[in-house]
């Protein structure tokens, strides 16, 4: 049988998910983790995406600032596409800085979805 | 379900149903040399053509070069895929190569599809993988009107692979032959079940016990091992989803709690997640997800990122076990 292993120091941690609002446009920031312990969390962001209406200047963008999210499940991006299909006609979400495995599973089985942009910057 | 006899036929894969056996066909072409398979390929080939029915053909990529000149011009109407890569991974077979080319056609047209998942280079590992994508082709397209051709080497196939191809296609074309037989032997569950072999684990491969509150650390774990031993970029990141999924199938189906195993061997990084519980649905993680399925993905994405799974299932419990070349 084989050893049981250590757990790395940053394993240590129980990483979770945070969402706060972002000063200046409207959306979210997020930091952390989307698995089975955070999918509530994640979920209830982007249903409040999905409620707020256009801001007062007719924005019809919702920002997800996402460079702090360290990685997303299938079932996590299953849910992002489904608030984004929520949407009304015309309003789109722009992901900032995804990280690699919410790309590669949008990829692989939401390619073209029309109200979710992806953004590097 | 017994298969019955083919009645006498010009050609090789009939679009007439069989009785009892419904629209789908399946018959396995055995080939003894480069003119039986083009015998028994190029005309496949050309009267799904002639009849306006869509047409791919998946082979290893020195006889699609042999389908391909023998068509000529016609190769242009055909879609034509190098099995070794898109089938490298057996489980990615159905979902990835044969549903994703008939689903993208209107249903009631027939759609035929050339498919060779086996060939002599399949390794001993790899091999009971491709026996039950064979096995599990008829569950997956059963009332589909499809016809599925598959060519076996008979020269350089072991005959416990031709035998297995007998059980696992209800009609057989036997090498020299132009025209197919039902197949005495064909027993498809008998093949799952029986390829359904335990995976014993491995020794000296670090194990890390997991349940809900440590799914992110077991992920992390991977994904280092994996870093370690060679493993960059996209196919990394392949191994964290994986083990994410695996593990997270493990706490939500599989008695909430499982064993992680990450190691090494023949250019390849293994990852295994162990759990207590029973997979009953075969086909399960090789159906394509419908865009409107909200979940159910998560052995789909297991299948179409890793280049082979093997996977144990019984009252034991369930070994889902993953290669990912370095």
């Amino acid at each position: 049988m084989g050893t049981q292993h250590e757990t790395r120091s940053g394993a240590t941690r129980a990483p979770g998910l945070t969402v706060s609002p972002l000063a200046g446009r409207r959306g979210v920031r997020a930091a952390g983790e989307v698995g089975l312990s955070t999918h509530g969390t994640w979920r209830r962001a982007l249903e409040q995406a999905v409620r707020e209406g256009p801001d007062s200047e007719g924005e019809d963008v919702y920002h997800l600032e996402l460079s702090a999210v360290t990685f997303v499940d299938v079932a996590g991006a299953g849910v992002l596409v489904a608030a984004a299909e929520r949407l009304p006609d015309g309003r789109r979400l722009v992901l900032h800085r995804p990280p690699p495995a919410l790309r590669r599973v949008l990829e692989m089985f939401w390619p073209d979805v029309p109200a979710i942009e992806v953004s590097m910057s | 379900m017994s298969a019955v006899a083919e009645p006498p036929s010009g050609h090789r894969a009939p679009a007439a149903p069989r009785q009892d056996a419904g629209p789908f066909d399946h018959p396995a072409l055995f080939y003894g040399d480069e003119r039986e398979y083009l015998d028994g390929t190029v005309p496949f080939v050309r009267e799904a053509l002639a009849a306006g029915e869509p047409v791919a053909v998946a082979v290893p990529g020195e006889r699609l070069t042999l389908i391909r000149d023998a068509l000529g011009a016609d190769a242009d109407g055909v879609r034509l895929l190098d099995m070794r890569e898109a089938g490298r991974n057996p489980g990615r077979i159905i979902p990835g190569v044969l549903r994703a080319f008939a689903d993208a056609h209107p249903a009631g047209r027939r759609v035929r599809i050339i498919g060779e998942p086996i060939w002599a280079g399949r390794t001993g590992t790899e091999y009971p993988a491709c026996a039950q994508h064979e096995a599990l082709i008829n569950a997956a397209f059963r009332g589909r009107t499809v016809t599925i051709l598959c060519p076996y080497d008979a020269r350089r196939l072991d005959e416990r692979v031709l035998a297995d191809a007998r059980a696992t296609h209800p009609t057989v074309i036997p090498s020299g032959s132009r025209r197919a037989q039902g197949s005495a032997a064909y027993d498809p569950d008998g093949v799952v079940a029986r390829y359904n072999e335990p995976l014993p684990p491995v020794p000296d491969a670090p194990v890390f016990p997991f349940d809900a509150g440590s799914l992110p650390q077991a992920r992390h774990l991977a994904a280092d091992a994996g870093a370690a031993l060679g493993l960059t970029g996209v196919r990394l990141e392949d191994l964290a989803l994986v083990t994410a999924e695996l593990t997270t199938n493990s706490v939500v189906h599989g008695a909430g709690s499982g064993v992680l195993r990450v190691w090494s061997e023949d250019g390849f990084v293994v990852c295994e997640v162990r759990d207590g519980g029973r997979l009953t649905d075969p086909l399960a993680g090789r159906r394509p997800a419908s865009r409107d399925q909200r979940g159910g993905r998560g052995l789909l994405l297991v299948n179409l990122v890793s280049d082979l799974v093997r996977m144990h299932t019984g009252r034991d419990g369930t070994t889902v076990r993953c290669w990912f070349a370095l």
